[in-house]
């Protein structure tokens, strides 16, 4: 990779059309030097992989694709990762025990350059150091002043308020009746269409919602480390409810591609 | 309500209780291991969290609860399908719950999570003007023949959190070093120097001394070797970088690993978000569970400086 001016790096598998697409808008407009789509099984198996941190945390290191491409931290100007995982191509047919543990490595070391680079990394690599289900999604919209969806989670279905006794879902199958009271079960609001959804790209906030939940919207997409979310509400009349949310939303539609795209290109323009 | 969440096998929670036993302070306990039998609900929304709980014979209100000592391991086998799911789904929810719950919580799932990556992990602790041993990452064994000739001593260890026994880079790994080229290995210069495990519990230091020959101390007497604990004092600066390191990682409570050089500075190796402290308190006597008990029954003092994500 030259050097002439820091690239775009679309660090994604190469089903992910939405990625696929952001990186074409991105050279259609920069020139087709300026992006680099590097899947994470590229990256995991690179050819020389050199990551360093010094006493005092600096980083530094290249990483030599097989292609013969070098990522060097110089070169890199942002990177869109969306990458939740990476596993150890050398260990596809080991032992299970050899292969979970050549991924955590690979994984941990992926974590540890993303988070080193000096540029932006949108979603940041903090980001895949684990999971955040839907339900804490939910808790952290609450907290962010942003109304949603009722979610019940209960070890028994007795627990269920009565008022959700018909939106239950059993965990499990129990052929023993008598055990009905004590199944596991999630309950909450049908969450049925129409729904509104918008698409958090760094400070805009791109979709038809009223300018203060734009706000909390982003106040709550950074507040966990993502500059690129998706949240969907459910739309009950004029009220609308926080329904989901997506951390790697599929940017299938123009819009959201070049609201990507915009984001990349202002984030290459002032480095972190 | 303090409430202890774990197994009751696991050492550092079972002496936690009896510290909050001996100290009449009201608690709870939550048994990873019959969490099939106990109950929780948790409901989430519109704009408010309600939930409660129920486990050995006590209900109580989630908010109600004002500390939570998490501790957190594998669940046991369970006897029988309904068993399980009932265990997971408690086990589950209440983690889920623990990240964001309005009170103190030592610590949060959320925040364990930087021991997933300890170079990652490295760069969080320089952040904070702590040293670091020099690291490499590499599978080029080229690059760690010159990076061994530059330090004289290297040890190698996971760079994950799955747990390794640190080890020295001697003259037969060297003739191996071919293995890495199949996957990256984490590499740091040796650091001469005596070993110092520091127990962070708020505010509270506790710095122990280990005096052993072993290249890791954890693992001395599988080696014939002998790991000799005592309690010692930190220099000021060096105390008020390991107060500094907890309170960026959000961990009220944490082991962080030190070695000091002969020239007498600190290096770090990493923190541990979940620390097996009873060892510690055993060999040296220092009251780092009473201090976490005092911590946990404070709550409604310190949960601000501790609680990002807290709503209050």
């Amino acid at each position: 990779m030259a050097a002439r001016h820091p690239a775009v790096i679309v660090l994604a598998p190469s089903h992910d059309h939405g990625a696929v697409a952001v990186a074409g808008t991105v050279a259609a407009r920069r020139g087709a030097g300026a992006v680099h789509l590097v899947t994470p099984s590229e990256l995991a198996g690179a050819r020389g992989w050199t990551h360093a941190v010094d006493a005092r945390g600096g980083v530094t290191g290249d990483v030599v694709l097989r292609s013969g491409t070098v990522l060097a931290p110089d070169a890199i100007g942002c990177v869109l990762n969306r990458c939740f995982a990476v596993a150890a191509p050398a260990f596809a047919r080991a032992q299970p025990r050899e292969r979970d543990y050549a991924a955590a490595e690979m994984h941990a070391l992926v974590v540890s350059w993303l988070a080193g680079l000096d540029n932006p990394v949108i979603n940041r690599a903090e980001t895949m150091l684990g999971s955040t289900s839907r339900r804490q999604w939910l808790m952290r919209a609450i907290a962010a002043g942003i109304p949603v969806v009722r979610d019940v989670v209960a070890t028994s279905a007795s627990l269920v308020p009565r008022e959700l006794g018909y939106r239950v879902t059993v965990r499990g199958t129990w052929p023993d009746t008598r055990l009905v009271d004590r199944q596991p079960v999630e309950a909450g609001d049908a969450v049925v269409p129409p729904f509104v959804d918008v698409l958090v790209a760094g400070d805009r906030v791109h979709g038809e919602l009223a300018p203060s939940l734009q706000r909390r919207c982003v106040e709550l997409a950074h507040g966990a480390g993502y500059a690129l979310l998706q949240l969907g509400f459910a739309a009950r009349g004029p009220q609308l409810r926080l329904a989901y949310v997506d951390p790697m939303p599929s940017l299938l539609d123009r819009v959201a591609v070049h609201a990507v795209a915009d984001l990349l290109e202002r984030s290459v323009a002032s480095p972190r | 309500m303090i409430v202890f969440f774990g197994r009751l096998d696991d050492r550092p929670l079972a002496l936690a209780i009896e510290r909050a036993a001996a100290g009449d302070i009201p608690y709870l306990v939550v048994d990873q291991a019959r969490l099939h039998e106990d109950e929780l609900v948790l409901d989430v929304g519109a704009d408010r969290v309600d939930g409660r709980l129920r486990a050995c014979g006590t209900e109580l209100e989630l908010g109600a609860i004002a500390a939570v000592y998490a501790r957190p391991l594998m669940l046991p086998t369970a006897r029988d399908d309904l068993a399980r799911a009932r265990a997971e789904q408690f086990n589950g929810a209440f983690l889920e719950w623990l990240d964001d719950a309005p009170c103190l919580v030592v610590n949060r799932p959320v925040a364990m999570r930087s021991n997933v990556s300890k170079p990652y992990q490295l760069q969080l602790i320089a952040d904070a003007g702590m040293p670091v041993p020099p690291t490499l990452v590499t599978n080029q064994p080229d690059l760690v023949r010159a990076f061994h000739a530059r330090h004289g001593r290297l040890v190698y260890k996971s760079i994950s959190g799955i747990r390794s026994i640190v080890t020295e880079l001697d003259d037969a790994s060297l003739q191996q070093l071919d293995r890495i080229r199949s996957l990256p290995t984490q590499f740091q210069a040796y650091v001469e120097g005596v070993d110092v495990r520091v127990h962070m519990v708020g505010d509270h230091v506790f710095a122990t001394e280990i005096a052993s020959a072993a290249t890791d101390y954890r693992y001395a007497r599988r080696n014939g070797e002998v790991a000799t604990l005592s309690p010692t004092e930190l220099p000021a600066v060096v105390r008020r970088r390991c107060l500094d390191l907890a309170r960026r990682l959000e961990l009220p409570f944490c082991g962080i690993d030190l070695r000091r050089r002969p020239d007498g500075v600190h290096v770090c190796f990493e923190v541990n978000p979940m620390p097996a402290f009873a060892y510690f308190e055993g060999e040296t006597g220092q009251p780092i569970a009473a201090a976490l008990v005092e911590l946990l029954a404070t709550a409604g003092a310190t949960v601000d400086a501790w609680s990002p994500f807290a709503r209050t």
